[in-house]
């Protein structure tokens, strides 16, 4: 369920946006509520400035009279932790992207008619619209002689409310026409462009019909690295490459070798090399990313020869982790100034964890570790410090600064404090657990604020997304929500999880409900076994995967008081081709439902509904394409048509990742503890 | 009637040297003038932030952005590239800020203020007060502001929202004495108030200092911080007269103020002085406008006064002046008080102790000095016009002016333009009056040239040594341009002023035909082809002269009246209307007097162009229909435009171009000026 790593990071992306703080345990004298949510600060990406001495931050916020997340750019100066903030446009800006001559912060914005660059210059005065193009930019990088930009766009279309786009008709002929979020998808595909600015002119460099992206000016600006599919039948398979071409135009040269999804090409400061991730596994989204570095051996043709490339984490054999705001994506690998190591962040058991990775040898060194979450590490420009965010379970995100290996570990913003340091927060407590095949599994506990011991409570198994994702050690609203209101929370990384290894990861793959289920249920048990879980008053919840694995568990058992399921599957049949990830299903199934009928029927909660006896909440975005809003529906009749009580909750204007309202995900976290207070016994 | 002092001030313009010309000047150059205005010395005084006009002929509106300059003129930055209007940049007395107002991201589209930080990044917005801001300063601490915010208008609001109902207009109830005012609409009890804004407050709350049913305007800082000076007539039925008077408030809300002026004329009439009072730098005097005895309306003359700011009688510093002063501001060390002194076609900067002495002119020469800015130390910044040069900002250098900005040198070197002069003639009665001439392009002696009547605002307004560019485009297509001050104009004494007093077309009529007859006189103006126009009191002398005199061919009349019985109760001068001419149920002889141009309107057989805004209260449009019934009745060629959505001073480029045109059009049919002219390329 690949789009489900992103619906898994829902479940967690509470834990990111709400990311926590301050050393030591939290001693507040208020609980949290919902209206909290609003007033988080979240850190969403820390970009190293050109003058060594500041860091520039992405700091996402709600806009509350808009109902509306939207983020803004900050400098921080590294000595004194001051803080400024250089945008407060409604409308957030992203890929914010330093000059060379380290003069003007360049990013993009929409800010009307469309998503262009601005530029900012950073001696004072406002951003404007560096050049004029017709499109959207996705992702732009500056030439280092800062006259030029490749930027990647799709083609300019003319304006479709200019004929008459409503009566016409959405035509396709590919097998991937719609994608989560997005929509219908319009058959446009992403291409490379150079942008001259002293004239404004605007010249294509790529033009078949591939998905272009990541575009990356080599140091010497002879070369663009970029990412693409560029196979047969690009929509039926994950495999995308780093390749290199000349920035003046010409031959396409294919630098990674492996059948993984390979992503965010990064030169190296003397341009002689190339850094990307790519896993060596193929078809699996939960496949460990491996950095690997590609060596130029001759770039004195018009097309460069790269040597084999170098897998720098074979070793260290953990996946290259997230930023960690969801939508931020990865930063990773970021080099050394000087270009001796590279940087990333690594999930480690739940943790993510920063390593310096040496460029030759790649022995890894631990710079950040602790039962903590390292995000967006970044060597400064001088190259003699490192800054992160830090989050635990008590703390929303922070920024840190320390020496270049990771020593004199030095806090540097406050971004909560002025409303999150009189709130009481309940720290969570690691346990492991063996499973029914005696595997061992790692759990987590919240226990509700005034929690006294030998007594039971109240307790919410929570199921996360993915279902290759992972619980972190993050921050999480919600369970703070659910401590405050007396419950127990047990949430677990059963088998399926990353982080805890390849295989754990990856025998959930065409067998959803099996391990995963059996792991699931034992973290109960366990919980229950230590005396913690009143087992009259459980429930259950999960979004997506964590939906899904709700849907079943009410088919299987009648353990738990109500559940409450989102955005999960009922029927993986009626599903196939109305959601965005048909090709994932085919792989993890063995085919499409028609060549493997009894699978998919298997699979399928809606065909064990008969006998459920839980009462049950679903909700679901509206505009879900990843797990299309009539598998809720499907089960809310079901349920109903079997006698059993149920709510059906619909937010019309919601996709998968549920972040078009912001009052959508606190609104969705008040139904589902409403309905667990409702049916407490 | 008269366009307001405030009006002919945005129009003023200077240029030390004239480079090779190109091209003669054409309408296309409409859209090529930027316009300076407002600069404003930094604390340290290495900048001046300014504005820069352009017209936006795409949004067919006005683009004002914020600007800076070294002191040395050596570097410029633009602050702000969005469309709209940025304007009013004030930096804050610790330099950390520059802030300005904007109606940028406001739903109603009134003025906010905005913070821009020195050190780089986007504006922020600082207020959100439903009726806009229209004014605002510094407190000295830089910790405060005290600004000036309409009551939210219901009208607006409504139209805020998206069901009918409540886009439903409310009627709009009339109970004032004055209730119309140009750019404003009806006036009701909607009001101006000084509030205060605490920049530590995070909430960014501005708190009401001055309820009540008055309007409270020009605030200004006392030097510690403590209390602010402002204007007002805060009494019941204050629209009875124009005695505005200067209070003082302490800084904190619920205080009371106290009227520290008490002279039964208006100190700082809003309609001269939009600057507000000066304290001297130990606090002990306000500096302010004095204006002449109520009773004699617009034609009394101004003083500069000061009054002790713990009250007690205030003292008029320029008693034996007989010119009217502007913008009265204590110098750095508090010996003197710097002024604006408005001569006989030019306007200086002066200077007079602050104890009382002789006025000093600080920067003499035939031109136009219309604002300046103090900076520590002594620095002072003006802007300054020639006829040839449009407005720039000069740093004073003992009596010289040295260019900081340039915003149009590279547009003046690409245009020829036409030499201004200065005349002096006889009028009928021997008064001698002044004007300008201004001779054809490729003027050639001995020949005679169609000439055009220009006649200024007001009537106590005056023409002076600044750029015109209407004068500069007549002249290049091939007229001779002459214009003249009659009597009721400024620049030479009060007596000069009030000579028109009740009776409007009479002196001031023989005065604009004397300067016809100089210009004919002179063998420039050929006698059988001269043409007539102006705008406002401009355009109502314009019906008075072709009303009393039939050598014009062509007339253009912008804004007029013909009936003074047709503007009572109609447009927004209703005291003046009464000071001057008496109730019309009392005087109508003088009422009829004044009316000469309609109840004469069959002795006019000039072809005459009516043109006026449909939203004018200044001169409301009324009047020019009913001048353009009249002489269509009569069979006289005529012709009626109305400028949709325009108040008295045009507003949109197309509307301003339009203008031009159709003069140009109207006089070219009627007088026929030599081919080849620029015009008709």
């Amino acid at each position: 369920m690949k789009g489900t790593a992103a619906g898994a990071l829902l479940a967690c992306i509470v834990a990111v946006r709400c990311l926590a703080q301050d050393p030591g345990e939290q001693q507040g004298s208020r609980a949290l509520t919902l209206d909290d949510f609003r007033r988080i600060r979240s850190l969403q990406e820390i970009r190293a400035a050109p003058d060594g001495k500041s860091v520039l931050l992405r700091i996402g916020t709600v806009d509350s009279a808009a109902d509306r997340y939207t983020s803004d750019l900050w400098l921080l100066d590294l000595d004194s932790g001051a803080l400024r903030q250089l945008t407060h446009h409604p409308e957030r800006e992203s890929g914010a992207r330093f000059s060379p001559d380290g003069q003007t912060l360049a990013f993009i914005a929409d800010r009307g008619p469309h998503a262009r660059v601005f530029a900012l210059p950073l001696s004072g005065g406002e951003a404007r619209p560096l050049f004029h193009f017709e499109a959207d930019v996705a992702e732009f990088t500056w030439c280092p002689d800062g006259k030029h930009l490749v930027f990647a766009a799709k083609d300019p279309q003319p304006d479709s409310a200019a004929v008459g786009s409503r009566s016409r008709p959405l035509v396709f002929t590919g097998t991937q026409f719609k994608a989560d979020g997005e929509g219908y998808l319009d058959g446009r595909h992403s291409h490379l462009w150079l942008v001259d600015l002293p004239t404004g002119a605007v010249t294509r460099l790529t033009a078949e019909e591939y998905d272009d992206t990541e575009p990356e000016v080599s140091p010497d600006g002879r070369w663009i690295a970029f990412v693409s599919k560029r196979t047969a039948n690009p929509d039926e398979s994950y495999d995308t490459d780093v390749f290199v071409m000349p920035v003046a135009g010409g031959e396409i040269t294919r630098v990674s070798r492996e059948r993984g999804a390979a992503t965010h090409p990064r030169w190296s400061p003397d341009g002689n090399s190339l850094a990307y991730v790519e896993p060596i596994l193929p078809d699996d989204y939960g496949a460990i990313s491996y950095i690997w570095v590609a060596d130029l051996a001759d770039a004195s043709g018009s097309s460069p020869q790269f040597a084999r490339p170098r897998n720098l984490t074979r070793t260290l054999d953990l996946s290259v982790g997230e930023g960690s705001y969801w939508e931020g994506g990865s930063p990773y690998p970021i080099w050394a100034p000087d270009g001796h190591a590279l940087y990333a962040a690594f999930e480690s058991r739940a943790r993510l964890h920063g390593y310096a990775i040496d460029a030759r040898t790649g022995q890894a060194t631990l710079v950040s570790g602790g039962d903590r979450m390292t995000e967006y590490l970044t060597p400064a420009a001088d190259g003699r410090r490192l800054v992160f965010g830090t989050t635990d379970s008590t703390r929303l995100t922070d920024v840190y600064v320390a020496a270049a290996d990771g020593s004199g570990l030095r806090r540097l913003t406050h971004l909560n404090d002025d409303w999150f340091h009189d709130v009481r927060v309940s720290a969570l407590q690691r346990f492991g657990y063996r499973s029914k095949d005696g595997t061992q599994v790692e759990g987590f506990v919240v226990k509700p604020l005034d929690y006294v011991a030998g007594r039971r409570y109240p307790t919410v198994l929570a199921i996360h997304g993915g279902p290759q994702w992972y619980y972190s050690m993050s921050y999480s609203t919600f369970f703070q929500l659910l401590a405050a209101r007396g419950y127990l929370v047990v949430y677990t990384n059963p088998r399926g999880s990353t982080s805890y290894g390849q295989a754990f990861s990856s025998i959930v793959r065409g067998r959803y409900g099996q391990e995963d289920y059996a792991d699931l249920m034992a973290g109960v048990d366990a919980a229950v076994a230590r005396g913690w879980a009143d087992p009259k008053n459980l429930f259950v919840t999960g979004y997506s995967y964590g939906g899904v694995m709700t849907n079943l568990i009410i088919t299987r058992t009648t353990r738990f008081a109500a559940a409450a399921s989102g955005g999960g599957v009922a029927d993986f049949a009626a599903a196939f081709g109305v959601d965005d990830e048909h090709h994932d299903w085919m792989v993890q199934w063995g085919g499409p439902p028609w060549r493997v009928p009894l699978k998919y029927h298997s699979m399928s909660p809606i065909n064990h509904v008969a006998g459920v006896r839980t009462p049950t909440l679903f909700f679901h975005g509206g505009r879900d394409q990843r797990c299309p809003v009539g598998e809720s529906e499907r089960m809310h009749l079901a349920l109903r048509l079997e006698g059993v009580e149920s709510k059906l909750a619909i937010f019309p204007d919601e996709s998968h990742e549920f972040d078009h309202a912001a009052s959508a995900y606190p609104e969705r976290l008040r139904l589902i503890m409403d309905w667990f207070d409702a049916h407490r016994r | 009637m008269s366009m307001s002092r405030l009006t002919v001030f945005a129009v003023l313009a200077l240029l030390p040297c004239r480079l090779e010309a190109q091209r003669n000047i054409s309408v296309e150059d409409l859209n090529r003038i930027r316009e300076v205005s407002d600069p404003q010395v930094s604390p340290e005084g290495e900048w001046v932030a300014y504005t820069v006009s352009v017209p936006d002929t795409v949004r067919d509106s006005t683009d004002t952005d914020i600007w800076m300059t070294s002191w040395d003129g050596a570097r410029s930055v633009r602050l702000t590239w969005t469309p709209g209007e940025e304007h009013r940049p004030r930096w804050s007395p610790d330099g950390r800020y520059l802030t300005f107002l904007a109606a940028r991201d406001d739903k109603r589209e009134t003025d906010q203020i905005w913070l821009l930080d020195r050190r780089g990044g986007e504006a922020e917005r600082l207020t959100d007060l439903p009726g806009g801001v229209s004014d605002y300063t510094w407190a000295p601490d830089s910790k405060r502001l005290a600004l000036i915010a309409s009551d939210a208008d219901s009208n607006v609001i409504a139209q805020e929202s998206d069901t009918v109902l409540a886009r439903r207009r409310p009627p709009i109830v009339v109970d004032r004495l004055q209730f119309k005012k140009d750019e404003e609409g009806y006036l009701t009890h909607r009001r101006n108030h000084l509030y205060l804004l605490n920049l530590a407050d995070a909430t960014r709350k501005s708190e009401l200092l001055t309820p009540g049913d008055f309007d409270e305007m020009a605030p200004a800082w006392s030097p510690d911080s403590r209390s602010i000076a402002f204007v007002s007539k805060r009494r019941p039925e204050a629209d009875r007269d124009n005695n505005w008077d200067l209070y003082v408030v302490d800084a904190t809300a619920g205080a009371t103020p106290r009227q520290l002026t008490t002279f039964p004329g208006p100190d700082m009439d809003p309609e001269w002085e939009s600057r507000g009072p000066s304290w001297s730098p130990d606090g002990n005097l306000v500096a302010y406008m004095q204006g002449g005895r109520d009773e004699l309306i617009y034609y009394a003359g101004q003083k500069v006064a000061v009054a002790p700011a713990a009250g007690g009688p205030a003292r008029v510093l320029t008693a034996s002046l007989d010119r009217n002063p502007l913008s009265p501001t204590f110098s750095s060390d508090g010996s003197s008080v710097l002024f604006l002194l408005e001569d006989d076609r030019v306007y200086h900067l002066a200077r007079v102790p602050a104890a009382g002495g002789r006025v000093e002119r600080l920067v003499e020469g035939r031109r136009a000095i219309t604002d300046f800015s103090v900076g520590r130390g002594g620095k002072l910044a003006v802007l300054a016009s020639t006829p040839a040069t449009p407005p720039e900002i000069y740093a004073v250098e003992g009596k010289d002016l040295r260019p900081i900005t340039h915003q149009n040198d590279a547009w003046l070197a690409s245009v020829r333009l036409s030499p201004v002069e200065e005349i002096s003639f006889k009028s009928k009665d021997g008064t001698e009056i002044h004007g300008f001439l201004v001779k054809p392009a490729d003027y050639q002696p001995g020949v005679r040239y169609p000439t055009i009547l220009r006649i200024h605002g007001g009537p106590v307004s005056q023409y002076f040594n600044e750029f015109d560019s209407d004068w500069q485009i007549l002249a290049s297509a091939g007229y001779a341009v002459v214009a003249a001050n009659p009597r009721g104009s400024s620049g030479r004494g009060e007596k000069f002023s009030t000579a028109i007093w009740a009776a409007w077309g009479q002196k001031d009529g023989e005065d604009v035909l004397a300067a016809v007859d100089y210009a004919v006189g002179q063998g420039i103006a050929d006698p059988a082809r001269l043409g007539v126009g102006g705008w406002s009191y401009g355009g109502i002398l314009t019906n008075q002269v072709i009303a009393r005199d039939q050598r014009f061919k062509a007339a253009t009349s912008g804004a007029g009246q013909g009936n003074a019985l047709a503007g009572y109760g109609t447009d927004q001068y209703i005291r003046e209307y009464v000071a001057e001419l008496g109730q019309p149920w009392k005087r109508p002889d003088v009422w009829m007097r004044v009316s000469y141009p309609f109840f004469h309107a069959d002795r006019i057989v000039t072809p005459t162009l009516f043109l006026c805004g449909d939203e004018d209260f200044n001169v409301p449009l009324l009047n020019s229909e009913q001048m353009y019934q009249a002489l269509r009745s009569l069979g006289r060629p005529t012709q009626l435009v109305i400028y949709p959505g325009e108040p008295h001073g045009l507003k949109r480029p197309s509307h301003v171009r339009d203008r031009l045109e159709r003069y140009l059009a109207w006089y070219g049919k009627y007088l026929a000026p030599a081919q080849g002219s620029a015009a008709t390329r």
